[in-house]
């Protein structure tokens, strides 16, 4: 497929009523244009300096002569309001601020969980939604669904701001690596590759931080899109292993709607994706129990994160991507201006 | 009574299953739902376990109790029917058919059964009936009948209830008296036997109680309930009417053995009649029938208010050249207990008596002074030549028992000459039914033989010494006015004319001792008897013989010998009808006892050839080694005794007790009180228990246990409601907001979804496929 402009990508995402044209474009109805609109004023930020091999949107780590007027940029909530240009806004009466710090582009590595309990999901999709081999014949928006739908807005808009994406899909080894590229076909190739991946396999998360940072040799933004079923010992050994290298990184912990609430009603037999067994219970009985459990654990995760100085976001796979997407660009670019490096 | 049958009990457990077996269904097929966080689920388990097997340990106990008891509740019958402990009760009814259930119901009496019902006992069929009909399955009947003996004619309680029915409606009024006091005994024993253990009981005495039936002077036993099961006594209320009822209480010949000689014989009878209840003034006819040689017309009786008895009497005479006993029968007019109505007696008829004198035959020597006893003995049996009364004289050297059983009467006129074994044998013939007549020897001046009187079994004490009477005195007299023996009964009324003139001068001082075996006496002035009668007692040596325990004969004794010089007796009017009297009265007292009372099993002493008896409807009796009937005389009327060559011997009449008769009504407190003598009796239709509530106190023990299960079973429900809620944790919590209402934990809440960087709410379509999907499991 030739290279398009945002409104192409727009207008092929969302075809509710023509199952035909989504199945001739899978990649795209991933990216609803009601996710584009959400996040097109907001440039994805590094919290850090990153090393960058082309100029773009953010601030090098190397001092050089370029500390010069770049170009306008639409005022975003946020924005150093002595980057303001008031003559602009005074003959056009629109905010722009001016952009004249020389910048470096930001690679970004979308990390996908791949492992089994990213095929779990409770909400029915229409036919011809999703896509993967999570979700094929179940019918259901899985949490891998969801994590391929997460990755296509990120790299969309790293890919927009001209930074470069790559991917590392996962379960208990790494199963996939796309290298990273500014290229604006690179979201598709992302799409491509998940949507085929087989989701089947047990999750040994440390095991694939220790051989992605064998294969990443510069200081990148890693954004691990996980339901992150994992001990949280193991969690914090990887990302002790990012913080010694000097990442950045950003845990998605993708969850579905029955997982985070678990009002189901009916006594059956739970049985676990990942070979745990099988256990017949009384949801009702054991909802507090559960919901105490995966509070812990998300908590357990939470301040792991903090701890390192990293991200750590829960997401709904039930909801749309945009606005929590939005909602993690906001909160990181306002973080980049507080501590002065935006 | 139990309000589920059988095939409703069955049911209602299929019932109560298929919840249970659709449960069992549904959990096989149940789908696994597969779970990405199962970490958790096990973390929440690992602790909630000991918890939940707790919680559903109680609610498995719960429900299972809940199908249990309801189960039992419903199946208490059959449990009860297969004789176990628990489960269905025992209905005892002791049911009145002695003779007053043959009273005829007066329309209005209190308690009076259908229009069907005419009889007290038809009465009581009826209500045992209800009352069967009225229990459940699994209850158990027995049945006591009350005419004595008290019996348990259905024993074991059965719990065939259709056979228990069968056998009530077949019972019949027995002409006998009522056994409440065995019946209590009886009941109680049943109730206390093994095979009713844990089984509530319930005893229904179904009688009027009157008079007849119930003895308010006797006080009941307790009935011996050594049980720990449910009993209750719930008796009929008592008859509250008494309806006027005539009846024979008696019919007496003037001689038992009348002796008629080859010419026409006869005598009198006296008809004895007794009223009960109404007392008002009226009529009744008396009827006399019998082998006479005239008709005996009818008399009337006419009763005057309050009057309750009257005498009818009829001379009678028999046809000649009999020899044999002859049935007498005294009717009255039908009433309301035709029982009563009729009465029987035998009345031995006799061309002529055998009287055996034992004596030592001697040269006379012409003096009346010394003129033998035997002499005047035999001159006063036999005043003419053909009288009929036959005398022979044996040697008591020679005595055999041959010639003491072909005797009606043995004279002992030297009871000094026999020896041990004489007396022995004198000894069983009085057993027997001998008369034996003793008279002291004139000449011997210490009798020595009246030592031998403690071998009959007699009480009687006698001086050896015969003690002279003071000639100055004239000689002592008897008393005139002393009562008639029984043996002089026939010429009582002369004879205080006939003892005037009698005086002795010589006699044996006798001390008659207690009174004992019927012993009577005709005394002097002294208060000494000149003349004893007795019944030995059969008692051993040194005991003291009773009323029950006597010898069916009798002995005779004279306290003077006849002749002229011990008394002036010989010489006077009374010789004659005194030994005629003691030998036909006394021969007839032993011979024929005059009748005996339905229900009874006599001695049948005489005749000795007796072999067996035929009731009047030719049912024969055996005799058993006592001589006893192998069972009570139940048939009313002239049984015939038959030899063992099936030729008659005798007859013997059985009548109805006249006491059992009595119609009247007892006062309800006193039957209350007598009755709570035996055990907490309570009167139908009174307090808790009643006639209608037979069904409930009974069949129905078991009936309130399963009322009290089917409240346990709701009880449990409602609690297995409240812990199953509780322990499901069912309340529906899917927001923040309805966890905190219900105090339950809150959902996870996702960081990225709520607010955008705005602060303001994010929503609206995302990547996410269109529409939320209906939240699945």
């Amino acid at each position: 497929m030739a290279e398009r402009n945002d409104n192409d990508v727009a207008a092929d995402a969302v075809r509710p009523g023509d199952p035909d044209a989504a199945q001739a474009v899978r990649a795209e109805s991933y990216l609803a244009p009601e996710t584009l609109a959400q996040l097109s004023p907001f440039e994805l930020r590094a919290k850090m300096i990153v090393e960058g091999v082309m100029s773009g949107l953010h601030r090098s780590p190397y001092q050089g002569m370029a500390v010069e007027f770049a170009e306008y940029r639409q005022y975003a909530p946020g924005d150093d309001l002595r980057h303001l240009d008031y003559k602009v806004w005074g003959r056009s009466d629109k905010l722009y601020v001016k952009r004249y710090q020389q910048e470096t582009n930001l690679d970004v590595v979308l990390m996908v969980d791949a492992s089994s309990s990213m095929r779990f999901g409770s909400l029915d999709v229409k036919r011809g939604w999703g896509g993967t081999a999570s979700s094929g014949d179940a019918g259901r928006w899985t949490k891998f669904d969801h994590a391929v739908a997460l990755a296509v807005a990120v790299s969309y808009v790293c890919l927009d701001r001209q930074d470069r994406v790559g991917m590392v899909v996962f379960d208990d080894e790494i199963r996939a690596i796309l290298s990273r590229s500014a290229a604006r076909s690179q979201w598709r190739k992302i799409v491509e590759m998940l949507r085929t991946h087989a989701v089947d396999r047990p999750t040994d998360f440390a095991k694939t931080v220790e051989q992605t940072l064998g294969k990443i040799g510069n200081r990148a933004l890693f954004v691990v899109l996980s339901d992150l079923f994992e001990d949280p010992e193991t969690i914090r050994t990887a990302l002790a292993r990012f913080r010694h290298r000097g990442h950045d990184v950003v845990l998605m912990q993708i969850l579905d709607r029955s997982e985070l609430r678990f009002d189901l009603d009916e006594v059956a037999p739970f049985e676990g994706l990942e070979g745990e067994g099988r256990l017949r219970i009384d949801p009702r009985a054991l909802r507090d129990g559960y919901l105490e459990a995966l509070q812990a654990h998300v908590d357990a995760i939470g301040r792991i994160a903090t701890g390192f100085g990293f991200d750590h976001h829960v997401v709904d796979s039930h909801a749309s991507v945009g606005p929590p997407l939005a909602h993690l660009l906001a909160r990181r670019a306002a973080f980049a201006k507080r501590s002065g490096r935006g | 009574m139990s309000v589920l049958a059988l095939p409703f009990a069955i049911a209602g457990v299929l019932a109560a299953l298929v919840p249970v077996a659709i449960h069992l269904l549904w959990r096989q097929r149940r789908r696994p739902v597969p779970w990405a966080a199962m970490r958790f689920l096990q973390q929440a388990w690992k602790r909630h376990r000991r918890r939940h097997r707790v919680e559903q340990l109680l609610l498995l106990a719960a429900r299972a109790l809940v199908l249990l008891l309801f189960g039992l509740a419903l199946a208490r019958p059959i449990l009860g029917g297969a004789g176990g402990g628990a489960g269905g009760g025992d209905l005892w009814l002791v049911i009145d058919d002695s003779v007053t259930s043959g009273v005829r119901v007066v329309a209005g009496e209190t308690g009076a059964a259908s229009g069907d019902a005419d009889t007290a006992l038809d009465r009581a069929r009826a209500e045992a009936v209800s009352a069967i009909d009225a229990l459940g399955p699994g209850s158990r009947v027995g049945v006591i009948t009350l005419a004595r003996p008290a019996a348990a004619v259905l024993q074991p309680p059965t719990a065939d209830l259709d056979a228990a029915k069968r056998l009530v409606e077949r019972l019949e009024a027995k002409p006998v008296p009522a056994d409440v006091a065995g019946a209590m005994l009886l009941a109680g024993a049943r109730l206390s036997d093994e095979d009713g253990r844990g089984r509530p009981a319930t005893v229904r005495l179904l009688s009027g109680l009157r008079r007849g039936t119930a003895d308010l002077d006797a006080p009941l036993p307790r009935m011996p309930i050594t049980t720990d099961r449910p009993v209750t006594l719930v008796a009929s209320p008592p008859a509250t009417t008494s309806p006027g009822n005539v009846t024979v209480v008696e019919v007496v010949p003037g001689r038992p053995v009348e002796v008629a000689g080859e010419g026409l014989g006869g005598g009198r009878v006296s008809v004895r009649l007794e009223r009960t209840g109404d007392l008002d003034a009226a009529r009744t006819r008396v009827e006399l029938d019998g082998r006479f040689a005239r008709p005996v017309a009818p008399q009337e009786v006419a009763w005057r208010s309050g009057q309750s008895e009257a005498t009818a009497e009829f001379a009678v005479a028999f046809e000649p050249g009999l020899d044999l006993a002859v049935d007498v029968v005294a009717r009255v007019d039908e009433d309301v207990l035709p029982a009563g109505d009729a009465r029987a007696t035998v009345i031995e008829v006799r061309t002529g008596l055998s009287v055996l004198l034992v004596d030592r035959r001697r040269f006379t020597s012409g003096d009346l002074e010394r003129l033998p006893v035997s002499a005047w003995v035999e001159r006063a049996l036999r005043p003419v030549t053909d009288a009929p009364i036959e005398v022979r004289t044996v040697d008591p050297a020679s005595l055999e028992p041959v010639d003491l059983v072909s005797a009606d009467a043995t004279i002992v006129c030297r009871p000094d000459l026999l020896d041990a074994s004489r007396w022995s044998q004198l000894r069983e013939h009085v057993d027997d039914g001998g008369l034996v007549v003793l008279l002291p020897p004139a000449d011997v001046p210490v009798q020595r033989w009246t030592d031998r009187l403690s071998d009959l079994g007699l009480p009687w004490t006698v001086e050896r010494e015969v003690r002279d009477v003071d000639p100055a005195t004239g000689g002592l007299a008897l008393d005139p006015e002393a009562p008639a023996p029984p043996l002089l009964a026939q010429v009582a009324a002369e004879l205080p004319d006939l003892v005037r003139p009698v005086v002795a001068f010589r006699r044996l001082v006798i001390d008659p001792g207690p009174a004992t075996g019927g012993t009577s006496v005709l005394p002097f002035v002294d208060g000494t008897p000149m003349l004893v009668a007795a019944a030995p007692g059969r008692a051993a040596d040194g005991e003291t013989a009773t009323d029950a325990d006597v010898a069916d004969g009798l002995v005779v004794m004279l306290a003077v010998a006849p002749r002229l010089d011990w008394t002036n007796l010989p010489g006077k009017p009374l010789m004659v009808p005194l030994l005629q009297e003691i030998v036909r009265q006394g021969a007839g007292l032993v011979r024929t006892p005059g009748g005996v009372p339905a229900g009874e099993r006599p001695r049948i002493a005489h005749p000795r050839s007796a072999d067996r008896l035929v009731d009047p409807t030719g049912r024969i009796v055996a005799l058993d080694r006592e001589r006893r009937p192998v069972e009570p005389l139940l048939a009313v009327g002239t049984w015939t005794m038959l030899d063992a060559g099936d030729r008659e011997v005798g007859r013997l009449a059985v009548h109805v007790e006249a006491e059992a008769t009595r119609v009247d009504a007892n006062p309800i407190e006193s039957v209350r009180t007598w009755l709570a003598g035996a055990g907490p009796w309570t009167i139908a239709g009174e307090g808790g228990a009643g006639a209608e509530g037979t069904e409930r106190a009974a069949g129905s023990g078991a009936g309130t246990i399963a009322r009290w299960l089917l409240v346990a079973v709701l009880v449990l429900l409602v609690l297995e409601t409240i812990m199953a809620r509780r322990f499901s944790h069912a309340a529906p919590v899917r927001t923040a907001a309805q966890a905190t209402r219900a105090g339950r934990r809150p959902p996870v809440r996702a960081t990225l979804e709520e607010r955008g960087p705005d602060g303001m709410a994010l929503g609206g379509a995302g990547a996410a496929p269109a529409g939320r999907g209906r939240r699945r499991a």
